[in-house]
């Protein structure tokens, strides 16, 4: 009756196995799947929402998102910097700023300048200009720290033949440093992206027209008139058409520039005397 | 003369005194004095921990001196107001992990600092980089990538980029300790001809044949302080002081007793 | 080798737990009544807050308003405790939430309409209102046709929208939707449009806390509220209509009325 250890492992892989497989027959055989069907893929449902799902809600997705993106690439890379520098009172306001924004639901930050900011100081601002800011800040405080992190993992050595060659440490950061910093976290940047795409469903909060509809706010209303379940499908697969792609890029990135990791921040200091 | 330049002698490249530099509680150097001459080429030997490279980075100010003052071409360095970054640009140096920017190509890594600190136009500053390549035999390398190099390649482009500022004095740091044994020659060779055109050259070294051969002058540092300095055949084949004596056997040939 | 027996690797753990969630999915899809209600002694109400004066929060974070004692009485008679529930008003409009087992009712200040009702019971109305204008005092916006070219806001699902809607391309103005009547409210004080459409009851209310807005106009649209219940729930409809017959001849219904809205009905200076 002694199995060897390793006939003994082979048993119970193929007892796992035979579990994994009988949970899935009994989800096939007692799942309703005319239920499921007439809640999920409803075909004249979802051939009633092309092309607005894809030509105004999709494109409004992306707009948002890229928008979002630029301003918080932007000031993430200036809150990098603050933190990187000599002077105390940048790094503390940077340090207050990430910690900020980090902490607090992004929905919170869209109420706060679709309707907080307006009311308080008596301005305005359209759906474009809300949107980047409040996607923009929260998404700043999320890459400085990559950002930063990316700075620091550019060899010393870059810098000290930067200023070697006469550089100001300006030039150095902006032409030398910067740059490769850059191919370094362009990896988690595009992740990075692929969360603020998420977070654009959460501007429907703002008050939307129907035009501005991006593709969550899309999928709600059009939920609302709809029998079916449908629409959330769609329009999840709408996002899926730009967070998979995102998502390959990613990965290619990362193996492209030699899977060469963004190190602790601790890895290595940048100033340089003088 | 601005406050930063001194009355020197305009042979006296690079002249140092009473330098001192710490980190935290680590002294490594505990006063130096050094003179190199226009033409001169100085070598700087010793065992690791003798505070060579820190004294050579001293030399362009990528370490601040606790004391004591540098005085480069005729700028103090050391001097509160001193513009470093302008000093930079007359000073070469050469590092031991090379360092070439790693995102351009050779062509671009040696008229980059051109273009951006000499404000040299893109046809001067391409036709002295070319030139450059061609002095140490790299001129089919322009356009590739520094990964795409060896090491001894990597470093003879590095001091190609070095050339091209126009320097009046070239800093090198070890710059053959990081190389494959068989690789070294070459770029020992391109520093001999930069020393033959008759460069000023500050060198950080354990190639004792190629300071031997090629110096004008040997430094000998341990501990901190320059223990023996003197003309390179003598220091090398013929040290006075015991420490020089000890450091040489270990490194030449051990069953060479000399001296 | 760890103490940990060979057998329990994450496959099988992960297996096991997949087989758990089927388990209970299936079990779960029977709906939990007991005798009808979601919830033992209690009735449970589906609302969406802030809806004031008919649902909001008062200061100690209870849910208070008209629509809360109107449903008082009912769970009264039933001898039960109301629970209310705040669900998104989608839900409510679409009787969603009575298919999942949220609530019993629902009262949120929702209009009866044919939409609706295909898909939701209502009660016998319960409340008269009409669509309102809401504008910054002093705007001078005193009728549709004074919003050409302008921005209208509307809540998401309310009869107000579809009135909006219904009138948007004849008078030449964009319709802009939110999500809950707080957040409408507040974009007219921030100028973000420049005149909200809702029910008259909830915008007369707004303009007392907040004079700097002004209510210039009403459209008659002749709209009543109803208690909306499941479909089928022809029981709990009789009953609550019941106590609303009742109500309304003992005055019970004058006396909530004028507690949270100021007068009795049929005093107001419409």
């Amino acid at each position: 009756m002694a199995m060897s250890k390793r006939r003994r492992a082979q048993m119970f892989r193929y007892l796992q196995y035979g579990i994994l497989l009988l949970a899935l027959v009994l989800l096939i055989v007692f799942a309703n799947w005319g239920q499921i069907k007439r809640s999920f893929f409803n075909l004249d449902t979802a051939a009633a929402m092309f092309p607005d799902v894809i030509v105004v809600a999709l494109l409004n997705t992306v707009i948002y998102t890229v928008l979002g993106f630029a301003f918080g690439l932007v000031l993430g890379l200036i809150l990098a910097l603050m933190k990187l520098s000599s002077v105390g009172p940048y790094r503390w306001l940077a340090t207050i700023y990430i910690e900020f924004f980090r902490g607090v639901p992004a929905l919170l930050v869209f109420i706060a300048f679709g309707f907080g900011v307006p009311l308080a100081f008596q301005v305005r601002f359209d759906i474009y200009s809300t949107v980047m800011l409040a996607l923009g800040l929260v998404g700043a405080a999320y890459m400085a720290e990559t950002i930063r992190a990316g700075i620091q993992a550019v060899p010393k050595g870059q810098v000290e033949a930067a200023r070697s060659l006469g550089m100001s440490q300006g030039r150095a950061m902006i032409t030398i440093v910067i740059p490769q910093a850059f191919r370094i976290i362009l990896p988690p940047l595009t992740n990075e992206l692929i969360l603020l795409t998420k977070d654009s469903s959460l501007i429907y909060i703002l008050g939307l027209i129907g035009t501005e509809y991006e593709l969550t706010k899309y999928g709600r209303e059009t939920l609302s008139r709809s029998p079916s379940l449908t629409p959330i499908l769609i329009v999840g697969l709408c996002y899926l058409i730009i967070t998979l792609p995102l998502g390959y890029l990613s990965r290619y990135l990362e193996r492209r520039t030699g899977g060469r990791k963004v190190p602790s921040p601790e890895a290595s200091g940048l100033e340089v005397s003088a | 003369m601005s406050e930063t330049e001194t009355e020197t002698d305009s042979d006296v490249v690079v002249d140092i005194s009473g330098l001192t530099k710490s980190f935290g509680s680590l002294n490594v150097l505990l006063g130096i004095d050094m003179l190199v001459n226009r033409g001169e080429v100085v070598c700087i030997i010793g065992p690791s921990g003798s505070g060579k490279s820190t004294l050579l980075r001293c030399v362009n100010l990528l370490e601040t001196p606790n004391a004591g003052s540098v005085i480069v071409n005729g700028v103090e360095l050391t001097h509160p107001d001193a513009d470093i970054d302008a000093a930079r640009r007359r000073i070469g140096m050469v590092f031991q992990s090379f360092n070439l920017f790693g995102h351009l190509r050779v062509l671009e890594n040696l008229t980059v600092a051109q273009r951006k600190v000499l404000k040299r136009g893109r046809q001067e500053a391409t036709e002295i980089a070319l030139a450059n390549l061609e002095r140490v035999g790299l001129s089919d390398k322009a356009h590739a990538l520094p990964s795409e190099l060896s090491g001894g390649q990597q470093q003879r482009c590095a001091i190609a980029r070095a050339l091209s500022m126009d320097p009046e004095v070239m800093l090198f740091d070890e710059p053959t300790s990081a190389l494959d044994p068989e690789l070294v020659g070459d770029v020992l060779g391109v520093m001999r001809q930069l020393a033959d055109e008759g460069m000023t050259m500050l060198v950080v070294t354990h190639e004792m044949q190629f300071a031997r051969e090629v110096a004008d002058k040997v430094l000998f540092m341990d501990g901190g302080y320059v223990v023996e300095e003197g003309p390179a055949e003598q220091v090398i084949a013929d040290p006075q002081h015991e420490r020089t004596k000890t450091f040489l056997s270990r490194v030449l040939n051990p069953a060479h007793q000399e001296g | 080798m760890s103490g940990r027996p060979k057998y329990l690797t994450r496959p099988a753990l992960a297996a096991l737990a997949a087989l758990v969630v089927v388990g209970s999915a299936t079990a779960c899809t029977e709906s939990a009544s007991a005798g009808g209600y979601v919830k033992d002694g209690a009735l449970v109400t589906c609302t969406h807050l802030s809806y004031k004066p008919f649902q909001f929060t008062d200061d100690t974070g209870k849910v208070v308003g008209f629509d809360v004692d109107i449903v008082d009485l009912v769970a009264k008679e039933l001898g039960r405790k109301q629970e209310i529930v705040d669900t998104p008003f989608e839900g409510i409009t679409s009787g969603e939430d009575f298919n999942t087992g949220k609530c019993d009712l629902s009262a949120a200040g929702m209009t009866i309409t044919d939409e609706r009702e295909k898909v939701i019971r209502f009660s016998d109305p319960y409340f008269d209102a009409s669509q309102a204008l809401l504008v910054k005092k002093g705007s001078g916006i005193a009728d549709l046709a004074a919003l050409s070219g302008k921005e209208v806001g509307v809540q998401q699902d309310t009869t107000g929208e579809v009135y909006a809607n219904d009138n948007k391309d004849k008078y030449g103005f964009t319709v802009r939707q939110f999500e809950d009547l707080p957040l409408l409210e507040t974009a007219v004080r921030t100028g973000q449009i420049s005149a909200a459409i809702n029910d008259n009851g909830v915008l007369y209310d707004y303009v007392k806390a907040f004079p700097e807005t002004e209510v210039t106009t009403e459209f008659d649209t002749g709209e009543q509220y109803g208690i909306g219940m499941k479909k089928d729930n022809a029981e709990l409809a009789n009953a609550v209509n019941k106590v609303l017959k009742e109500a309304k001849a003992s005055k019970k219904y004058d006396e909530i009325y004028k507690k949270w809205f100021g007068k009795a009905p049929g005093e107001s200076a419409n």
